[in-house]
This record gives structure tokens, C-alpha cells and sequence, in this order.
């Protein structure tokens, strides 16, 4: 088996102990990224449906500052984010290299992104149900943490699956900005050195781990849709 | 116990401005079912919504149970709305909570125990006869059914009020019955006050006591139910009530004849008239006794009984021949024994005499 591997993959066998570090590194940098953003995602987004117009409590002034702030971010390649915010990823976390300099500009990158698809989620529900809550006497939070929340659930979970999908995607260019993890593994070693059997198990990897967030993601989207 | 105050609300957008409600005065009292009826877009929905201040009057007065809710902070308000259940013409329920938890939504956070709670629950449910749906979720029940935990969850904090809009106009005409009767069951047994909004006159004559017809905002008429339903007033209600005693039909056939040759043909002396009785008068036994008194022909085209709030009040429609004098007494007889005559269509030389629709 061992020679097997050797044979078809000489570089990989060599490469085994750096390519786990570059896929913890992966995981590292979503579920942290991750988090952050989904909190902040999700705050933001419950911020502007409930400040639109005919909201529960509306307020035009932060629906507008909120939604240009989040097109800003939204309208910023990557790429060029990841660049630009350097400044400010220093002053955060105190460097602009490696999977902690990558987690400022994820977190940036993706937060516009959830806030976005969190509010479309909660745009679906029945304005009804939340007239019914409010003459039972619910307030807002009441309306958002019991009403909002629980029957946007699976639409939640299905952007949040779509989110964490593609905040890998992210972060592998993250990683080619000095950050590490799958991307950086996958360009320094099968792009550069030419190593294409790096780059081909670096790519199964990959779609392993996004197929199983979709498969999980659909799962929990289903058996909260009632 | 309601007291609407010369409620005006006006829905104002860049580009014009609607006046959904104008000047509307009503006192709904104690117990009662109060029926609001109008057509679609004459306010109904926004006038009920103003009860529980679900929308905020840009005028008036809602006193509700002695407390002014327009003067209320949003707290105290939120507090007052928990003695007003609401149900929908959707149902409105959280689709992602089964039956139990829908109508437990109401009873969480308010310091009741978990057992008070299942125990609160349980009894609505089996009011609304329910009982054996608990674990389900509402997108397996019937619309019906989805009105009854509707229903059962409005009532789990002991309302006063129940508003009621378009609860049944999305449901079949044998399940409005059941629920109709289910409403009425729970003003009966547990007093409550309720207000229907509808557009549908059926369910008017089954529930309601007084009722009050809304159209373009305004409040055109209002009054104890079998006033309104034997001599209404409005141009809007006397279609309301037409169409609910399906005289309308006898109009077309009247106004534009039939193949019935006979029965266009009205000729000297003849008079076609609609007789409204209520109550234990019988219209057959006058009818029979002005042949005889007053030596005319009567022959009936057209008759209707409905019963409203346990009183027969028939229609019918009757083409009366003989002499000028003869009709004339026999119409003063039957309004001499309160029952009210109206000509539907005439015909003799005098232009005052027409047929006419209403």
C-alpha cells in the first residue's frame, strides 16, 4: 500500500505531515472566522430587517448607514480586501501573516455576506406570524428571539451552510497572502514545484470537506423544516 | 367595553395619501358578538387592527375595558394587548412549533410553571377539540383545524376581546360552521366579547347581535342585527342583504322578463310588491287574509325565510291584482300589522310608478 502511494504520489508521501497542518490550518481559520462572522452576520442582518421599512422597529436612518456599510464590504473583491485592510489587521491582531493575519480579513470579507443572507432568510417569514405574536402582547425581542429566529431557523441554516462553504473558498486565498492552510499547501507546493500529485489530493480533500457541510447542512435545514 | 372615538387613519406615501377610516364612532358592550362587514378595501381590516393598535390611529380614541390604549406606553400596551386575542384569516400560526407549542406560546415567560402550562394548554385544546393533535405541526392540519389552534392560542391568556378578522373566509362553507359555531360557544360560555370582521353576510346572520357596515372608511350604518337585516337603510346594506336573501336574482327577472310571458306582464291594476315579515307573523296567512278582505289576486313569485338570531324573517315577493283602491287598502292593512310593503314593480298610467330594484 505504502509503496503504492510512493508510487503514484512520491511528493505527497513526503509532504503527509504538512498537508494535515495545512488542513487543521483550514479548519482553524472558518470555524473561527466562522463564528465571528455568523455572530455579527446574523446581528446585522436581524438589524435591518427589523429597521425596514414597516419593521417591527423601523428606523431609516440605521437601515440606510447599515445596508451602505454592508454593500461597501460586499462591493470589495477579496483579494483586494485582503490588501487593503492590512493596516488594520496589524493594528487587531498584531500581524498580517500567517492563519491569525488571515482570520481580520475573513472575518471582513464574510460578515456583509452572512448579514445579506440572513436577512433574506428572515425576509420569508409571514409578516402574519409576527402580527399574530404582536397581539399576544410580544415585544420586539420577544418577536425576535422567538419568533423570527425559530421560523427562519431552516433558512438560516441553509445560508449559514452556503457561508461556511465559501468562506473555504476564502480562506485558500487568504492563505496565499502568507496565511497557510489548503490554499497556500496547494499553490506553493502544487503550482510552484509542480507537483501536480500535491495539487490533485489537495482538491479531493476539498471536496470532501464541502461535500459533508452540504450533506450536514441539508440535513439540519430538513429536520427543522416542519 | 370598546369604544372606538372618532377614529380617523390616513396612510400617507410620497405620492398620495389614503384615508382608510373617516371619523368612525362605535361602542361594542359586554359580551356581545359584534359584526363589522364590508366589502374588500372598504377598511375593515385596518379598523379592527386599530382595536388592538396593531395600527395606530392617526386620530381617536380606543378605549378598551375602561383603559385608553392610545395613551398607553408601549409596555403597558403590549400588557393590555394580552387580554385582546386576535385569529386571522391565514391562521398566522409558527410553522416551525407543533400544536401544543403554538398555543403555549402565549403562556411562556409570564412565570407560569411548566405543569400550569401543559395543564392550560390541554383544556383549550380540548375546547377547541383539538386534543388528540398536540405533537402535530400545523402544515399537517386542515384549515379548520389551523383555525382552532388559531383560536385555542388567542385564548390562552383569558381575553376579554377576541377579534375575529376574516376568520373563516379562507374555509370551506361546512368547516365556517363549525367554526362559527365554535364562536359562538365560547361568547356563550366563557363572555366573551367578540368582533367579526367579514365580508360575508352568512356569517353575520349566524353570530352576530349588532353589526355595523363599513364602507369607503366610513361607518355607513349600524344597529341591532335584525333591524338592519329587515329594513336596512344604506345602499350597501340593502346589497348585503340582498344578496344574502338572493333577491337580486328576482330583480333580473323582474327588470328584464323571463320566458315566463306571464309574469313581465304587468298590467292595469296589477302591483308586484316585496313583503317583509318578522318574527311569528306568518306572510302566507295575510296574504291569504287580504285576498279575501280586500277581494284581490295574490300570487307569490318569490319567498324566503332565514332564521337570524333564533327570528324568522321572511321575504317574499308578491304580485298583487285588483283595483287601485283594493291594493292600496290591502297595503295599509299588512302595515297596519307591522309588516313592511315595498313595491318592487308597477305599472298603471301614473309616472310616479316604475320598476325599480331596491
Amino acid at each position: 500500500m505504502n509503496e503504492f502511494l510512493a508510487k503514484i504520489a512520491p511528493n505527497l508521501v513526503n509532504l503527509y505531515p504538512e498537508m494535515l497542518k495545512a488542513i487543521f490550518e483550514t479548519f482553524y481559520m472558518v470555524a473561527v472566522s466562522g463564528i465571528i462572522s455568523t455572530v455579527a452576520g446574523t446581528i446585522m442582518g436581524i438589524t435591518l430587517v427589523v429597521t425596514q421599512e414597516g419593521g417591527i422597529l423601523e428606523n431609516r436612518i440605521v437601515n440606510s448607514i447599515l445596508g451602505k456599510i454592508i454593500n461597501i464590504f460586499r462591493s470589495i473583491p477579496f483579494i483586494i480586501l485582503l490588501a487593503a485592510i492590512i493596516p488594520l489587521t496589524r493594528l487587531l491582531v498584531g500581524t498580517t501573516i500567517g492563519t491569525r493575519g488571515a482570520l481580520v480579513p475573513l472575518i471582513f470579507g464574510c460578515t456583509p455576506f452572512i448579514a445579506r443572507q440572513i436577512e433574506s432568510a428572515l425576509l420569508e417569514i409571514d409578516k402574519g406570524v409576527i402580527e399574530a405574536a404582536q397581539s399576544m402582547g410580544s415585544g420586539p425581542f420577544g418577536i425576535i428571539f422567538r419568533v423570527m429566529l425559530l421560523e427562519g431557523l431552516p433558512g438560516i441554516i441553509h445560508s449559514l451552510t452556503i457561508t461556511i462553504i465559501s468562506l473555504i473558498g476564502l480562506s485558500a486565498m487568504a492563505g496565499t497572502v502568507g496565511g497557510g492552510g489548503l490554499g497556500d499547501f496547494a499553490i506553493r507546493y502544487g503550482y510552484q514545484y509542480f507537483q501536480t500529485d500535491v495539487m490533485v489530493a489537495t482538491i479531493i480533500v476539498l471536496l470532501i470537506i464541502v461535500n459533508v457541510i452540504q450533506f450536514v447542512g441539508d440535513i439540519l435545514s430538513k429536520i427543522t423544516t416542519h | 367595553m370598546i369604544w372606538l372615538k372618532n377614529i380617523n387613519k390616513i396612510y400617507t406615501s410620497k405620492t398620495n395619501t389614503v384615508e382608510a377610516l373617516k371619523n368612525v364612532n362605535l361602542h361594542i358592550k359586554a359580551g356581545e358578538i359584534f359584526g363589522i362587514i364590508g366589502y374588500s378595501g372598504a377598511g375593515k381590516s385596518t379598523l379592527i387592527r386599530c382595536i388592538n393598535l396593531l395600527e395606530k390611529p392617526t386620530s381617536g380614541e380606543v378605549i378598551v375595558n375602561g383603559k385608553n390604549l392610545t395613551r398607553l406606553s408601549p409596555r403597558e400596551l403590549r400588557k393590555s394587548r394580552e387580554k385582546i386575542g386576535m385569529i386571522f384569516q391565514n391562521f398566522n400560526l409558527m410553522k416551525n412549533r407543533t400544536v401544543f407549542e403554538n398555543v403555549a406560546y402565549p403562556l411562556k415567560r409570564k412565570g407560569f410553571s411548566k405543569n400550569e402550562i401543559e395543564k392550560k394548554v390541554l383544556d383549550l385544546l380540548r375546547l377547541v377539540e383539538l386534543n388528540d393533535k398536540i405533537k402535530v405541526y400545523p402544515s399537517q392540519l386542515s384549515g379548520g383545524q389551523k383555525q382552532r389552534v388559531g383560536i385555542a392560542r388567542a385564548l390562552a391568556n383569558d381575553p376579554e376581546v377576541l377579534l375575529c378578522d376574516e376568520a373563516t373566509s379562507a374555509l370551506d362553507p361546512q368547516t365556517t360552521q363549525s367554526i362559527l359555531k365554535l364562536l359562538k360557544g365560547i361568547n356563550e360560555n366563557l363572555k366573551l366579547t367578540i368582533v367579526v370582521i367579514t365580508h360575508q353576510m352568512e356569517v353575520v346572520k349566524e353570530i352576530c347581535q349588532r353589526v355595523a357596515v363599513i364602507d369607503s372608511g366610513e361607518i355607513v350604518e349600524q344597529g341591532n342585527i335584525i333591524d338592519i337585516f329587515t329594513n336596512p337603510k344604506a345602499p350597501i346594506t340593502k346589497k348585503f342583504i340582498s344578496s344574502l336573501f338572493h333577491y337580486e336574482k328576482i330583480y333580473d327577472f323582474l327588470e328584464k322578463g323571463s320566458s315566463m310571458g306571464e309574469l313581465k306582464q304587468v298590467t292595469q291594476g296589477e302591483s308586484i310588491v316585496k313583503i317583509s315579515f318578522t318574527g311569528q307573523k306568518t306572510g302566507q296567512a295575510f296574504i291569504s287574509k287580504i285576498s279575501r278582505k280586500f277581494k284581490i289576486d295574490a300570487s307569490i313569485l318569490f319567498g324566503n325565510v332565514e332564521i337570524i338570531q333564533n327570528v324568522p324573517i321572511g321575504n317574499l315577493i308578491v304580485k298583487l291584482n285588483g283595483t287601485d283602491e283594493s291594493i292600496d287598502n290591502s297595503i295599509a292593512y299588512l302595515e297596519e300589522n307591522s309588516i313592511h310593503v315595498e313595491y318592487v314593480g308597477i305599472k298603471n298610467d301614473s309616472d310616479k310608478l316604475k320598476v325599480g330594484s331596491n
